[in-house]
């Protein structure tokens, strides 16, 4: 009997602390993959701001 | 490195505090205006830090509309513009100018930071003074009617020259032209402002050379030099973005650069050629050089023949200077001389640039003089990539010095004559008498009773002299009583201790300042001072002059933070105080006391034909902040648009008025243009000859002159005699006619008439004369090399002594008598002072920007190498250096061999300590720079300039010790 | 476009300290924390030399390889950032970082920048461009703005140079040319070898 309760309290709080060890609930990556990136994805930058910032880069020549 | 910095946490009982501070308040702020969820932290601390009833710092949402506008960095003469990002009324974000001609874009570490100056949380907040030792918040009202009746006072028991007017270089024109006629108003000649201490040596002696006293090409122009000469300066630190231009010329044009300078600087790092000298023999280094050049025959002869004065009696004193006599006293080797020699003979035209190295002297007038004739021996001068390049200090010490802030002349070098009160009086439409009622007089020494107001005022290296010495030995009824430093640094001054005790004498003491300064703290006076809070140059707008002369207009960036009030609307509250500002305001209109800017242009635009500052008006300037790209970024001139073929910024002289649409002068004396298109020739203005020689130019004039050689000055006289007079409109003739007849000459002729007919003829206004390197009218009319007051170097003073005692600018001088003791066995090393990039002047507004502060957190003194380790001081000792009149301060050694064996050298932008005691306690609350530290000024001894009472800040003694 | 780079030009670098305060400005970046700093070296000597150092922004980096958590990635253009939400402040990159570029205050959170903290090449991070978590975790994304790294925008000589790195390149070329010798772009093999 005692035993018993003892198994059911190891068992709730094994529930307990499973419960929030999923990725999702911990709100952090948990199983990395080696080499690969997985966090948030950037945005890229539009083919304009690319050109912007390349007549930006040749005005740093300043003559 | 040069004191190195970031060691991640500052030294000192406070420093954790304030850093944490600093922390805070840096996450808290930027949150705060990006409206995100810290923002109530922030909004508690800003709060916090500027208590209740001030204006708050609008919010704004990272999403509201961003508004761009355009300023100019405050923190130095170069003049780079500053893009501000302004959303909701609160400065965001700031961008680099890329637009600007000068700065391409470029800001150093002061200008990239200026956002931070503008709404600090380390600036004065509102206008408080100490009541018993505590600081105690009042009204501008009450502070004005105050501080307005103790000065009445004054007036009424020792006379208007009792209260002092300590103006600033931080001004705008508009400001600066503003406090000048606030002064004269006031009735006294005792203003003045940073410009004494700083170039007045260079003004005085370049002015007496060819006529003005200022840079004469632009940084851009050394793109064209093909060498650059530098003594004295240290651009990389103090001028950071001119060194773009001259990395242009080293570059493109191979120039050489070449750096003359006791201490081995950021600059001399990037030179070809470093010359090392003791401290205080420019001289005898300049005439050193110029033997060898005379010795080969290297001079310009046709140049000199034609257009310079005196060159002989130069070169009578140069023979006395040959490489050994020149080692003995500098300290340079021969052969080194001879190679700079060789190097600016065949490398020309060149460039000269010199700043505080060469001006802080007791001989400093001789040190600049004796520049000029290098460069007009070789030919420089009135060329592009030539000239003497005279890098100014703060944003507008420029303007603020054409405006005259002086105690010695009315704005535009009108001087004090009656003649030069009498065209202001005009140009102002105010009765002469009545202003001449308003000044003191007093029976001189031939018994005869003199106006005070044609008399020179104390200078600003003096007040502490004007307050201090016996009353029967200075040439004004009474002792100053009263100062008030308008925007004025104390620690840039020498002879602090004295200062203090000075301070302590005072009635009255009011510091207007957006920084509460150390003037808040050094002297231990529990009453009777004022701190008045007025507000950056990026919480108003107006014109500011850069070293190049180029004018520049600053928008608002935003409203006046916290309680502050611009300059003008404080000038405006204290005339209105006195009863004059319906006088002296009866050109410009006023809203809410606040003048109006573009009013106060005009009415300079109308008087300030010397030096044309007339055809620069609000509309001019304004098209050009807006059409910045279209200027050429070497020669500056406009390439198309409403502004075409106007010279960037339409520097000085920008002849006649407006409508004239005259281009600017980007080139002083260059003759290869006509006037009309910014070309010039030296001006006449030391008469037509000396001693039976011709002083005005032969056979060189401007492309396009009529007169093909050289003529005096005009004068409506001249018109007529030339038959030029028909070319007048009736209506210049009647203004001519109202001022003088036919002796109305260029200078006061208020229609622009007589400039406009001359330059029409191709003819410079003031007349083409030849330069003068022998000025009769000076202490040493040939520049001479002499002692520095306090001499290392016995052996010389007998041959090289320095001038006898006298009275200068109504006060006793001292020279011999202090030389004459030697204190060279107990004060060694010699010791001299200078800038470092991160801060600027006194450094109130520069040490209390955290992204400044961070890098330069302790005050220190540089020790050569080989006299640390005699001295057993190791590299980060604290150590005290004391100097011959009793003061010593503690500061970090920095071992190094930047400086040579038996020099020191500290920075002198530090204050808040003061004979190793930490005054942080006695700021107001909240307004503590965040870094303090020993001035260097504190341990600076006496001594001053011959001709404008520079004080000498570069050369003196000291021991220095462990502490 | 070729990848981002930085290049510091060491004729013209005066150790004005611009990059630094513009950094610091632009970011809001804390006391005690420098993204970027400037080093001297031969120190008041002849042949004395300053560098502005930062991030790189290495082709094949090494605090890319060594982080345990993957938290580094690298942009379309070349711009090594790192997630602040994986990072977990270990150090490791800080060894593997031949510039010393990452920092790491000591408060924990974003606040003041916590964990590993560097400079992005004025990119930001991945948070949504140009919005408050972005700027709170990484400071301002001036390359979605079209604007380049604020330090070398304000260099005072134009010494530090930022962008597309061919032209970055060809301007430095330019100027050896004019000198008519090169000592080298300070860094450029370390941080991209000879990847382009
Ligand atoms: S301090 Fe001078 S060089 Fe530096 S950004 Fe300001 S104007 Fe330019």
């Amino acid at each position: 009997m005692f035993n018993k309760i003892i198994l059911l309290i190891l068992f709730t709080i094994s529930t307990i602390l499973m419960s929030s060890c999923r990725q999702e609930e911990q709100n952090r990556v948990l199983n990395y993959e080696k080499g690969v990136y997985l966090g948030k994805k950037d945005t890229a930058l539009s083919e304009k701001l690319v050109t912007k910032l390349r007549m930006h880069t040749s005005r740093q020549r300043s003559n | 490195m040069l004191r190195k910095k970031t060691k991640g946490v500052a030294i000192g009982s406070q420093t954790s505090s304030f850093i944490g501070r600093a922390t805070e308040k840096v996450v808290d702020r930027r949150a705060f205006l990006k409206g995100s969820g810290l923002a109530v932290g922030g909004l508690a601390t800003a709060a916090a830090l500027v208590g209740s009833n001030v204006k708050p710092v609008q919010a704004a949402a990272s999403n509201a509309a961003v508004s761009i506008k355009k300023t100019v960095c405050t923190h130095c003469s170069v003049g780079c513009t500053v893009m501000a990002e302004v959303q909701n009324g609160v400065w965001t974000g700031q961008e680099p100018g890329w637009d600007s001609p000068i700065n391409l874009g470029a800001h150093c570490a002061k200008g990239s930071s200026v956002r931070e100056t503008a709404s600090g949380e380390r600036r004065l907040k509102y206008p408080m003074k100490l009541v018993s030792g505590k600081w105690t918040r009042m009204s501008w009202d009450d502070a004005i009617n105050e501080i307005g009746d103790k000065m009445e006072s004054i007036r009424k028991s020792s006379g208007p020259d009792s209260v002092y007017w300590l103006g600033s270089a931080k001004f705008n024109n508009e400001q600066s032209y503003l406090f000048r006629k606030f002064y004269a108003y006031w009735g006294s000649n005792n203003g003045d402002h940073q410009a004494r201490i700083c170039h007045s040596t260079t003004v005085a002696g370049v002015a007496n050379t060819w006529g003005y006293g200022a840079m004469t090409n632009s940084y851009n122009d050394i793109h064209n030099s093909k060498a650059i000469f530098v003594i004295g300066g240290n651009p990389a630190e103090a001028h950071p973005v001119s060194l773009m231009h001259l990395m242009k010329a080293k570059e493109q044009n191979n120039a050489p650069i070449i750096v003359c300078d006791p201490r081995f600087t950021r600059t001399a790092a990037h030179a070809d050629e470093y010359v090392r000298f003791r401290p205080g023999s420019d001289v005898a280094l300049i005439w050193g050089i110029m033997w060898h050049i005379f010795e080969n025959k290297w001079e310009d002869k046709e140049f000199i023949r034609q257009r310079v004065y005196g060159m002989d009696d130069v070169r009578a004193e140069v023979k006395k200077w040959n490489p050994e006599e020149t080692e003995r006293v500098t300290g340079v080797p021969g052969s080194q001389l001879k190679r700079v020699a060789k190097i600016v003979a065949n490398n020309r035209p060149g460039t000269f640039i010199w700043c505080m190295g060469g001006t802080q002297h007791t001989n400093g007038n001789n040190n600049t003089r004796a520049y000029c004739a290098f460069q007009l021996a070789l030919g420089n001068m009135g060329t592009a990539g030539g000239g003497a390049n005279i890098f100014r200090g703060h944003d507008n010490v420029q303007g603020a010095t054409d405006f005259c802030i002086l105690s010695h002349s009315l704005p535009g070098y009108y001087g004090l004559s009656a003649g030069a009160w009498k065209h202001w009086s005009r140009v102002w439409g105010e009765d002469y008498n009545w202003i001449k009622a308003r000044f003191a007089s007093m029976k001189g020494k031939d018994g005869k009773t003199k106006s005070l107001m044609n008399q020179k005022g104390i200078p600003v290296s003096r007040w502490i002299d004007g307050v201090l010495e016996n009353k029967a030995n200075i040439e004004q009824p009474d002792n100053l009583k009263a100062m008030v430093f308008w925007g004025h640094a104390p620690n840039s001054q020498t002879r602090m201790k004295e200062m203090k005790v000075a301070m302590e004498k005072l009635d009255l003491m009011v510091v207007i300042d957006p920084y509460p300064t150390v003037s808040a703290v050094l002297s231990d006076k529990t009453d009777d001072v004022y701190l008045l809070p007025s507000t950056t140059q990026f919480e108003t707008y107006g014109s500011v002059t850069a070293s190049n002369r180029s004018l520049q207009w600053r928008e608002k960036v935003i409203e006046p933070s916290f309680d502050s009030l611009p300059d003008h609307t404080i000038i405006y509250k204290f005339a209105k105080k006195f009863g004059f500002a319906d006088r002296m305001f009866r050109q410009i209109k006023v809203t809410n006391d606040e003048p109006l800017i573009e009013d106060v242009t005009r009415e300079f635009n109308s008087g300030m034909w010397t030096i044309g500052y007339t055809g620069q008006s609000p509309e001019r300037l304004k098209a050009h902040m807006k059409n910045q790209h279209v200027f050429d970024r070497t020669t500056l001139q406009a390439v198309g648009s409403e502004v075409d073929g106007d010279y960037y910024g339409l520097p000085w002289p920008c002849w006649g008025n407006p409508e004239m649409k005259h281009p600017g002068t980007p080139l002083l004396y260059d003759t290869s243009k006509p006037v009309a298109e910014g070309g010039l020739c030296f001006r006449a203005r030391f008469g037509v000859e000396h001693e039976g020689n011709n002083l005005l130019a032969e056979g060189s004039y401007p492309v396009g002159s009529e007169i093909k050689d050289g003529y005096p000055q005009f004068t409506m006289a001249m018109l007529k005699k030339l038959g030029w007079d028909k070319d007048l409109t009736a209506k210049e003739k009647a203004a001519i006619d109202k001022v003088a007849g036919d002796k109305t000459n260029w200078k006061v002729d208020l229609s622009g008439g007589i400039q406009r007919v001359a330059i029409k003829h191709g003819c410079a206004p003031f007349g083409n004369a030849k330069a003068r390197v022998k000025v009769w009218t000076f202490p040493d009319p040939i520049p001479l090399h002499r002692e520095p007051l306090y001499t290392s170097r016995r052996d010389l003073v007998a041959d090289y002594p320095t001038y006898s005692d006298r009275m200068a600018y109504r006060l006793p001088t001292l020279y011999k008598s202090i030389q004459d003791v030697d204190h060279s066995k107990k004060f060694p090393i010699i010791l001299t002072s200078g800038r470092l990039v991160e801060y600027e002047g006194g450094g109130d507004e520069t040490r209390s920007n955290p992204w400044l502060a961070e890098l330069q957190q302790d005050m220190f003194v540089e020790i050569n190498t080989f006299d640390a380790n005699s001295k057993g001081i190791r590299n980060g000792a604290m150590v005290w250096v004391a100097t011959p009149e009793g003061a010593r301060i503690k500061v970090m050694a920095q071992v190094t061999e930047r400086v040579a064996k038996g020099v020191a050298f500290l920075p002198f932008h530090f204050g808040g300590h003061m004979e190793g005691k930490d005054l942080r306690s006695k700021y107001p609350e909240g307004s503590d720079p965040y870094v303090l530290g020993e001035a260097a000024n504190t341990a600076m001894t006496y001594g001053y300039d011959s001709v404008t009472q520079m004080q000498e800040t570069k050369c003196s003694l000291c021991e220095i010790e462990l502490a | 476009m070729a990848r981002m780079k930085f290049l510091c030009d060491a004729e013209r670098c005066i150790e004005c300290n611009a990059c630094v305060t513009a950094c610091k400005n632009e970011h809001e970046v804390p006391w005690g924390i420098n993204r970027r700093r400037v080093v001297t070296i031969q120190d008041g000597k002849p042949g004395e030399r300053s560098i502005s150092v930062a991030c790189m922004h290495c082709s094949d980096a090494p605090c890319m390889a060594v982080c345990p958590v993957d938290c580094f990635y690298e942009t379309e253009q070349g711009v090594v950032l790192h997630s602040k939400d994986l990072c977990i402040g270990c150090g490791y990159c800080f060894y593997a970082c031949p510039f010393g570029a990452p920092q790491y205050p000591q408060a924990g959170n974003y606040g003041s920048r916590g964990k590993m903290d560097k400079c992005t090449f004025c990119a930001g991070g991945p948070e949504n461009d140009m919005s408050d978590s972005e700027f709170q975790k990484y400071g301002r994304n001036r390359l979605a703005e079209g604007k380049l790294p604020a330090c070398a925008e304000m260099c005072a000589t134009k010494a530090l140079l930022a962008g597309d790195g061919d032209e970055v390149a060809n301007i430095f070329r330019e100027r050896v040319v004019a000198r008519g010798f090169g000592s080298g772009a300070w860094g450029w093999g370390t941080a991209y070898q000879l990847k382009g």
